[in-house]
């Protein structure tokens, strides 16, 4: 199966130095075998950031998604670099917000019903208010 | 249907838009989850209701180390709409601990994965412990244990089980775990104040009711 990224490689890559794909990276959720979890990783490639194999059905790693997220990325170039920039560009950004709304792991998972199930598991989601 | 220009997504141009410039040493961090969506009340699950919800809207997307991107919502915030803009309003952050507000969100936002410019490996983890510690249960921050499949599959049981057998004690327990876990790392944003100072700042003194 495809190494998906839910979050675009070419968006990380606006946070590594020029010319190298690694940026800094801390799992939240990775724990070795003492049971500990694992210290953060200083340089860590963008390949292996954010993807996970079959995410959706190699989506995500097409030539038209591929090709708007350059759009999109360059535009935050621009940004970074105070470029005037046009309505495409703004259109662009826009892209980027609903693209990684629609595609992050929580929308994958959320759906209707949700409170109803979160009763059923004895998780009430006002339990917080009465603490 | 194709669209050129700004005719393409313009939903998020009618909120107000801002460039937060970083001026300081300490960079923005991004997570796997960088566009967080966030208001102040706990939403509605409108079962009726389609589409995206404007109404109280705060969005934050860190765009590099230096920049981040607010979207506001123009009744319940000082702003004007983006929209047909294509200047963007900038504003200056020279305060480390308002960069650390906004980084904060990061945390917040992320599934499993913070991340940062190389050699900032021990601030995400500081920052994501300390995080860890501020609620009564590390689950709100940490609860995405499992890969989407497997959380799915946990709902999906669990609905039907709900469903057949309205009892709890139907539902395997390694399922409640997962169901529960993935809840209350999705309820920590509704926990937590970020007291951005920029945010704060904007916000109207009586929103527009009628605005949407």
């Amino acid at each position: 199966m495809v190494n998906e990224h839910y979050v675009q490689q070419s968006y990380l890559r606006l946070f590594a130095p020029p010319g190298e794909g690694v940026v800094s990276r801390y799992s939240l959720v990775e724990k070795h075998g003492g049971g500990d979890y694992y210290d953060a990783k200083e340089r860590y490639s963008v390949k292996n950031a954010a993807s996970t194999e079959g995410y959706a059905d190699e989506l995500l790693e097409g030539g038209v998604t591929s090709k708007a997220e350059k759009a999109m990325v360059n535009t935050f170039r621009k940004l970074d670099d105070n470029e005037i920039l046009s309505r495409e560009d703004i259109a662009n950004i826009s892209q980027f917000i609903s693209f990684q709304r629609d595609r992050s792991p929580s929308a994958k998972v959320h759906h209707r019903m949700l409170e109803e199930l979160f009763r059923a598991v004895g998780y009430d989601v006002e339990d917080y208010w009465d603490r | 249907m194709h669209q050129g220009g700004n005719e393409r997504y313009t939903g998020f141009q009618h909120l107000g838009w801002k460039i937060v410039e970083n001026q300081t040493q300490l960079p923005f961090f991004t997570s796997d989850v960088p566009v967080f969506i966030y208001q102040d009340e706990f939403p509605e699950d409108d079962e009726n209701s389609e589409g995206f919800q404007f109404d109280g809207k705060q969005i934050f997307c860190p765009i590099t180390p230096d920049k981040l991107l607010v979207l506001l919502d123009p009744a319940t915030f000082k702003v004007e709409p983006q929209y047909p803009d294509t200047e963007i309003d900038t504003v200056e952050v020279d305060d480390r601990r308002e960069v650390w507000k906004y980084n904060l969100v990061q945390g917040l936002s992320a599934f499993q994965e913070v991340f940062g410019p190389v050699g900032q490996g021990e601030k995400l983890q500081r920052m994501i412990e300390l995080m860890s510690r501020h609620f009564s249960d590390e689950d709100y921050i940490r609860g995405n244990r499992w890969s989407t499949g497997r959380i799915q599959r946990a709902q999906r049981q669990g609905i039907w089980e709900s469903h057949q057998r309205p009892r709890r004690d139907t539902i395997p327990e390694e399922d409640k775990r997962i169901i529960t876990s993935y809840k209350k790392a999705g309820d920590a944003r509704w926990l937590y104040t970020h007291k951005i100072s920029l945010i704060d700042e904007l916000r109207r003194d009586n929103p527009i009711s009628d605005y949407w």
